[in-house]
């Protein structure tokens, strides 16, 4: 049984307009790969001079095909865990907080295979929010990051059964992580998210 | 004075040295590196797109669908603030950006079938256009909640597109071997020989770049990665996968991450580990034994972070990339070696070789030679 590849060049000569065109054809795809990696290199060196001066060209060329982000747990791991926590306008003077990070870790744990919408989506979604300039006066609630959170919050209550009616109230729960040899409070501190309406 | 005479004029040593670049170039012509690597990383992600598809089956409206979170509404703000709305390519980018259930799940099922298809190699150099054409789709409609498995996952399938991954371990493969060596030396191209030679050998040098591009984009991602961490505290103290482990969206058994953590030394050594493993990554897959070495080593590490991180598709996407470093040679070795630790312990016999002339067995056993064969042919 000959494993040798059946469709591998068989090596002999090429001539004429033939040997041209192979030669313009290797000097190209040899050309294009220098290329790719040069800008693999420079979008992953933004810091870099001339990657500076040239990162809208790299960004051109790499986006959306060839993303660049390996910067997970870098420099720094979150050194906090951040809930959201929602209570229903309907609940307001019960005070009763629902913990939606709770709920979703409560999913994804103890399975080898979790779905995105458990591992990652609210954190991500709350991360971004809280990122955002405006996002403690809520002057973010309308932009991109405040809409996605708010239609992640309201899915997630709706999954876990209930109704958002004509709103919530909305804040994050941060407690630090305990290292050993290091002394953070480990009492929460809580950031107000403000009131979020819920249009029918 | 032309090149050559400068060739000339240099002597023998500069002779030998423009004679090695030029056998370099011709073999890059001529000989597809790595077929079998090529071919596991297709399989590798094809099958972890399939089974991602089906995993994430009833959540798939709320990731990617006209229910998601990021509304088709939102979704076209979101192409035009990454400036992709305005795009020759914009209606494939937002191919996904549809209101229409209809629409979604037949993307969604023609995904899944493409994706078993590449996985099977049926007619695997369409099928991979078509694969990257949806993994595009998604790719740009879960664009919020993107993370490692999808990054890396999008560069592989775009690359893999210019290799020839159809070779082996394909669908492709078994017809070609059933057709018999007599009709596959024939011509089934309506062109003539020399035309036939200039398309294989142009195919050739795709496939070598694209696998190229693979291997320094995996270098890229560790050496990166090791640059980025080597700036943050916690990993200079050796504190930071004590961190990472307790975060609330990386402890798949919190449990397990509790008692770790509580091992503070040996996390310490873990994260020096990790750090020196990624930044030495490029520089040690150079060495032809080191480099089995420092493979192992990052399979070990991503089966930890998959296991314990929850974060079991980008672990698992990785290792498929790490798999572009190994040649044909380890492939073949280990095939042989699988056999053999198969194969009845008794030494072979004269009964025993009769019955692998004339049973079902006769494949297996004329294969490890073969194997053998072709390891040492292509030995350079």
């Amino acid at each position: 049984m000959n494993r040798a590849d059946p469709l591998a060049p068989s090596g002999t000569e090429l001539t004429g307009i033939r040997r041209i065109l192979l030669r313009i054809g290797v000097a190209g795809v040899l050309a294009l790969a220098l290329v790719q990696a040069g800008m693999l290199f420079l979008a992953n060196a933004p810091e870099f001079p001339v990657a500076q001066k040239r990162s809208e060209t790299v960004q051109t060329w790499m986006k959306p095909l060839f993303p660049q982000d390996w910067k997970l747990f870098a420099p720094n791991p979150p050194r906090a865990n951040a809930h959201l926590e929602v209570r229903l306008a309907a609940a307001a003077g019960q005070d009763e907080w629902i913990d939606l990070t709770a709920a979703a870790m409560n999913r994804y744990r103890h399975t080898l295979s979790p779905s995105k919408e458990d591992s990652q989506v609210l954190f991500k979604a709350l991360m971004r929010y809280m990122m955002q300039p405006g996002a403690k006066d809520g002057s973010a609630r309308a932009s991109l990051p405040g809409r996605y959170l708010h239609n992640v919050t309201v899915d997630m209550l709706q999954d876990l059964g209930h109704d958002p009616g004509r709103g919530f109230s909305m804040r994050v729960k941060e407690t630090s992580i305990q290292v050993p040899g290091a002394t953070y409070p480990a009492t929460p501190t809580y950031r107000d998210y403000g009131f979020w309406e819920v249009s029918s | 004075m032309t090149l050559k005479q400068a060739v000339h004029a240099g002597g023998d040593h500069m002779a030998s040295g423009a004679g090695e670049a030029r056998a370099l170039a011709r073999r890059l012509t001529l000989q597809p590196l790595a077929l079998y690597s090529a071919a596991a990383m297709r399989i590798g992600l094809a099958g972890l797109f399939f089974f991602n598809l089906l995993r994430e089956w009833s959540h798939a409206d709320h990731l990617w669908g006209p229910g998601a979170a990021l509304a088709p509404g939102m979704f076209e703000e979101y192409l035009r603030a990454r400036g992709l709305d305005d795009h020759p390519l914009s209606w494939w980018y937002g191919l996904l950006g549809t209101e229409s259930p209809a629409f979604f799940w037949t993307v969604y099922v023609l995904a899944v079938l493409v994706a078993l298809l590449y996985l099977l190699g049926w007619h695997t150099r369409v099928v991979a256009v078509l694969f990257a054409f949806l993994g595009v789709a998604f790719y740009v409609r879960g664009g919020y909640d993107n993370g490692g498995w999808e990054f890396v996952s999008l560069n592989l399938t775009v690359y893999l597109v210019f290799c020839a991954s159809g070779r082996r371990w394909s669908l492709d493969a078994r017809r070609r071997a059933r057709r018999g060596p007599a009709e596959t030396g024939r011509l089934p191209a309506p062109w003539s020989a020399p035309t036939e030679e200039l398309r294989r050998r142009t195919v050739t040098v795709l496939h070598n770049a694209g696998m190229g591009i693979i291997a320094f984009q995996v270098m890229v991602i560790y050496g990166t990665a090791a640059m980025y961490k080597i700036r943050g505290e916690t990993w200079q103290q050796g504190t930071a996968l004590t961190y990472a482990m307790q975060l609330d969206a990386f402890s798949s058994w919190p449990e397990i991450s509790g008692w770790l953590v509580e091992q503070s030394n040996y996390m310490a050594v873990l994260a020096y580990v990790t750090v020196f493993a990624q930044l030495l990554f490029p520089a040690l897959v150079f060495n032809r034994r080191l480099k089995y070495v420092i493979l192992a080593l990052m399979l070990g590490i991503h089966a930890g972070i998959g296991i314990f991180m929850a974060l079991p598709m980008f672990s698992a996407i990785t290792i498929v990339c790490d798999l572009v470093f190994l040649p044909d040679t380890f492939w073949l070795r280990a095939a042989a070696l699988l056999r053999m630790l198969r194969a009845p312990a008794d030494r072979p016999t004269a009964a025993g070789a009769e019955k692998a002339r004339t049973g079902p067995a006769a494949k297996k056993a004329t294969e490890p030679a073969a194997g053998e064969d072709e390891a040492k042919a292509l030995q350079p």
